[in-house]
């Protein structure tokens, strides 16, 4: 069982990366995407949601990891 | 039917069977000790129960209209994971503690195990989930006429024994009665059903990306030949997020699906109630939300070559399916359908376990105990609780059924769901101020419940029997009877909203608001407290409080656990927990009684049965001064109340008549000219002084029971009447010496000096065989010096006694007032208690301490 300390540490960062998260995917940011235009052949904010979802998802990854 | 049709249905009924296999295999690997789902990834996978027919069908449907809109709903769960992972962690491990079994146990145990208050979440959670049931029943069904008959077909107005929907929905119950109830187990926890949803989780994953796959390459040349398509046909909508005016859709979007991804009764069933290790939630933090981005890459081009090709000949809702069809691919179609199958059953059996559980453990099982305790014992319970449950799988699956044909025909698949996932968005205020509030109530969770539920279902649920004309329309438009402000979607004329908004804000406004107010003005019980702290401070690992304080007989125990758990698991609590040398389960055993029964029946049915062995009518007055002695607990205070009550108003109010009565006699007797020193006369003068010294024990006792007693008259005056009684009980002296005005002692120093005083008489009467006692009590400024001395024979302070009670417990009692306590004694002479408490002296007469309340409401009354 990890220790308390080093849970709250987690806790931390998991808050945080859940916030740039919901930064991410809140208005502002998102609409700036949300034109119906396209780049590189497809629709931006398709494109942009999905690289902006990996991303988060591979910060969680990256917070659990170095955690242990 | 043709051959086709048979190799459709042949080739679904063969999935079933391998996916009763796979549970049958994971449930014997289980029993063998090696689990196939100890692991984080296949944690994340059954998980992935998320995904039912809505992701596989519905999102298509909904991109095809709306763009992107459709992510909300997976961007949600991504960032509850890490948001929540606190309270996750918290709802884990308080479930895993109690034996929690199910969101309305979990809501119902947090308020001091509230009968009515489970039962409530349990109705909430049937009536809201039973549209989501409903669509995957839809799916199911209009996937297999279009494999049957072709895409474009008609098929929404088939007779009801015609109707693929029902014999889905009918082989689907018998299905999950098959996989979730076969035996009744006190964890509930079911693994050959994990391990089947995960198996469905990458069958339906498979399924869904080769059918994508093929359509944006086999089809078209690829995503950017397929967006290009789409942007000469004008289709540029799909590349919005379809939010005409502004993006409060999509922001409730994203909050429903945070709140669904843990209160969905599946997700709670997988999530908490399935998880073996709480260390698995890490690694499905990010291996879950890969899931669902995985399966949601092809959405959106599966939408725009539906268009491209249909141009709206064919229900959106189905392109995945009919792309692959039209294209002459009937293997992969095949494919494509039998992933849709396995979204629609992995949903359809957690979803109907989940609820089984609820209404078995939270509704009917609470209301035949309280009908009729007696019914109990002379039926086979394992037999009626697995009766219970399969009822309910059937009865949840025909009510989905019966919703599909009245409201869901005509409605897209998305739309269906989100009316699911605002029903049970309800319970967040009450869990997550649960789980970070001590201060919420069971009225306030109450109030906010039904309050918030009432709501949606006037603002979400009517408006889609409108739609399909159950409703006249203009009630929709013109409110009810032509008032415009109870509009349903327009309550109280607020616009600007679109429905689901509408619905949320109002729902949640009264449900926040009701928990919150009610709350505040409330009261909380002592097991409304207790829980409190338990749930608040579930990662703190708290010392856990005893809470039952009535104990049974060991063989009664022993009868009832076998009746509701079986012999195995009996055999087993009572080996690990073991009982008294005297026959009765101690305290640590009958908590463990409740727990494993918990798990079983649900916590309140678990209180009320345990309560029909452990009643208080079998306890001796003896063993409840004893256990009261030792309870500082507040769970015990309420029990307290309610016995010094009983006691007051019986055994007090008797005795103190039959004073009266024998001084009646007495007085009647003398009038007649009896001789005042016969036989008659002296028996009567005994008779009147053991009915006083008995009301005097019994005054004195209730102060026991009841410290707002002992405040209402104070300290002195209860160590009177206290000693009195101890006096003319023992024939011995004892006298009190204090001074005549009030002392300014708080609430709770006067009941553990009251306690201390108390002991340390009982000490000298029962070890010192001492003949007198004199209690000085004695101010000085704030100062408070207590001295109780004895003439009976000493001891050595140094040397422990075994059978003195409560030297220790004494010293704590001062310890706790912030005084010493000294022992002057020796084994040839008598001996001084001294208790000095600098600061006793400051509170208000009587005013109670903070901790030790409550106080009865009907207020103090006199013993």
């Amino acid at each position: 069982m990890a220790g308390p300390e080093r849970n709250d540490r987690l806790t931390g960062w998991l808050v945080l990366v859940g916030v740039l998260g919901l930064v991410l995917f809140a208005p502002p940011l998102v609409a700036a995407f949300d034109h119906g235009g396209q780049v590189l052949g497809v629709p931006v904010i398709w494109a942009y949601l999905l690289l902006a979802w990996a991303a988060v998802i591979g910060l969680i990854a990256v917070v659990v990891r170095r955690s242990g | 039917m043709s051959s086709w049709t048979w190799l459709v249905i042949g080739t679904s009924v063969a999935y079933l069977a391998v996916l009763f296999a796979v549970a049958f295999y994971a449930d014997r690997r289980a029993e063998a000790g090696r689990s196939v789902i100890s692991s984080g990834t296949m944690y994340a996978l059954s998980l992935a129960v998320y995904c039912t027919s809505w992701t596989y069908y519905g999102s298509v449907g909904r991109a095809s209209t709306s763009g992107m809109e459709f992510l909300a709903i997976y961007l949600g769960p991504t960032l509850a994971l890490p948001l929540g992972w606190v309270a996750l962690r918290k709802i884990i491990r308080v479930s895993h503690r109690q034996r929690i079994t199910s969101l309305a146990d979990f809501i119902s145990a947090r308020y001091g195990k509230s009968t009515s208050l489970g039962a409530v979440v349990t109705v909430i959670a049937v009536l809201g989930v039973v549209p989501y049931i409903a669509l995957q029943l839809k799916a199911v069904a209009g996937t297999f006429q279009i494999l049957w008959h072709g895409a474009a077909a008609d098929f929404s107005h088939l007779p009801v024994y015609q109707d693929t929907a029902l014999y889905a929905a009918l082989l689907l119950a018998g299905f999950t009665i098959l996989f979730g109830t076969r035996h009744l187990d006190a964890t509930e926890r079911h693994e050959g059903m994990v391990a089947a949803i995960a198996f469905d989780s990458v069958v339906k994953l498979v399924a869904f990306l080769a059918g994508g796959f093929f359509i944006v390459f086999g089809i078209f040349g690829g995503f950017s030949d397929l967006f290009r398509q789409a942007a000469d046909a004008h289709l540029g909508a799909l590349f919005t997020l379809g939010s005409g005016d502004g993006y409060g859709a999509w922001i409730w979007l994203v909050v429903l699906s945070m709140f669904a991804i843990v209160l969905l009764p599946r997700q709670w069933q997988i999530g908490v109630v399935e998880n073996v290790d709480e260390r698995h939630l890490t690694r499905a933090m990010w291996q879950f939300p890969l899931y669902l981005l995985a399966i949601n890459v092809f959405v959106l081009p599966v939408a725009a070559a539906g268009l491209l090709r249909f141009d709206g000949t064919v229900n959106a809702d189905t392109y995945v399916l009919a792309l692959p069809l039209a294209a002459g691919q009937r293997a992969l179609a095949l494919l494509v359908f039998i992933g849709g199958l396995s979204a629609a059953t992995g949903m359809i059996i957690v979803e109907c376990v989940a609820l089984s559980t609820m209404v078995s453990n939270s509704l009917v099982m609470p209301a035949l105990l309280r009908l009729n305790r007696r019914l109990l014992p002379r039926t086979d319970v394992t037999a009626l609780v697995l009766g219970i449950r399969r009822a309910t799988i059937v009865a949840v699956l025909l009510l989905g059924y019966a919703y599909f044909r009245v409201a869901g025909e005509g409605t897209a698949l998305v739309s269906i769901g989100l009316v699911s996932f605002a029903a049970v968005a309800q319970f967040a205020p009450a869990l997550l101020g649960g789980l970070f509030w001590k201060g919420g109530t069971r009225t306030g969770a109450l109030v906010g419940l039904v309050g918030g539920f009432t709501v949606w279902a006037y603002t979400l649920l009517l408006p889609t029997f409108a739609d399909v004309g159950w409703l006249r329309a203009s009630v929709l438009s013109e409110g009810p009877a032509g008032i415009r402000l109870l509009a349903p979607q327009h309550l109280f004329g607020l616009t600007g909203m679109d429905p689901t908004s509408h619905g949320m804000f109002w729902s949640m406004l009264v449900n926040v608001g009701g928990y919150l107010a009610v709350s505040l003005a409330g009261r909380r019980t002592s097991s409304e407290r207790a829980q409190a702290v338990l749930f608040v401070d579930a990662l703190a690992d708290p010392v856990r409080p005893l809470l039952r304080r009535e104990l049974a007989p060991v063989a009664d125990l022993r009868e009832l656990l076998e009746r509701f758990v079986g012999k195995q698991q009996t055999d087993e609590t009572l080996r690990r927990y073991g009982g008294s040398a005297n026959g009765l389960a101690d305290a640590e055993l009958m908590h463990q009684a409740e727990t494993v029964l918990t798990g079983s029946i649900g916590a309140a049915s678990a209180r009320l049965v345990l309560g029909s062995i452990a009643g208080e009518e079998r306890l001796r007055v003896d063993e409840v001064m004893e256990m009261i002695d030792q309870a500082s607990h507040v769970a015990a205070l309420e029990e307290r109340h309610r016995l010094a009550r009983e006691l007051h108003d019986s055994v007090s109010q008797a005795l103190f008549s039959m004073t009266l009565h024998t001084r009646a006699v007495e007085l009647a007797v003398q009038r007649d000219g009896v001789d005042p020193n016969g036989r008659v006369a002296r028996g009567l003068a005994e008779l009147r002084s053991l009915t006083q010294g008995a009301l005097a024990e019994m005054r004195a006792s209730l102060f026991q029971l009841r410290p707002e007693v002992l405040h209402q008259v104070g300290l002195v005056t209860a160590l009177r009447q206290r000693t009195e009684a101890v006096a003319a009980r023992e024939g011995i002296a004892v006298e009190v010496h204090a001074p005549v005005e009030r002392l300014a002692l708080e609430g709770g120093t006067e009941e553990e000096l009251f306690r201390l005083v108390q002991e340390a008489v009982h000490n000298s009467v029962k070890h010192a065989g001492a003949s007198r006692i004199d209690i000085v009590l004695r101010a000085d400024g704030a100062a408070l010096l207590v001295e109780i001395t004895d003439n009976g024979t000493g001891f050595d302070p140094e040397v422990p006694r075994p059978g003195a009670i409560g030297l220790t417990t004494m010293r704590e009692r001062a310890q706790r007032l912030g005084g010493e306590l000294t022992i002057d004694s020796a084994p040839d002479r008598s001996t001084t208690v001294r208790v000095l408490v600098p600061q006793a002296l400051n509170g208000r007469p009587g005013a109670v301490s903070g901790d030790v309340e409550p106080r009865s409401a009907e207020g103090p009354r006199s013993a």
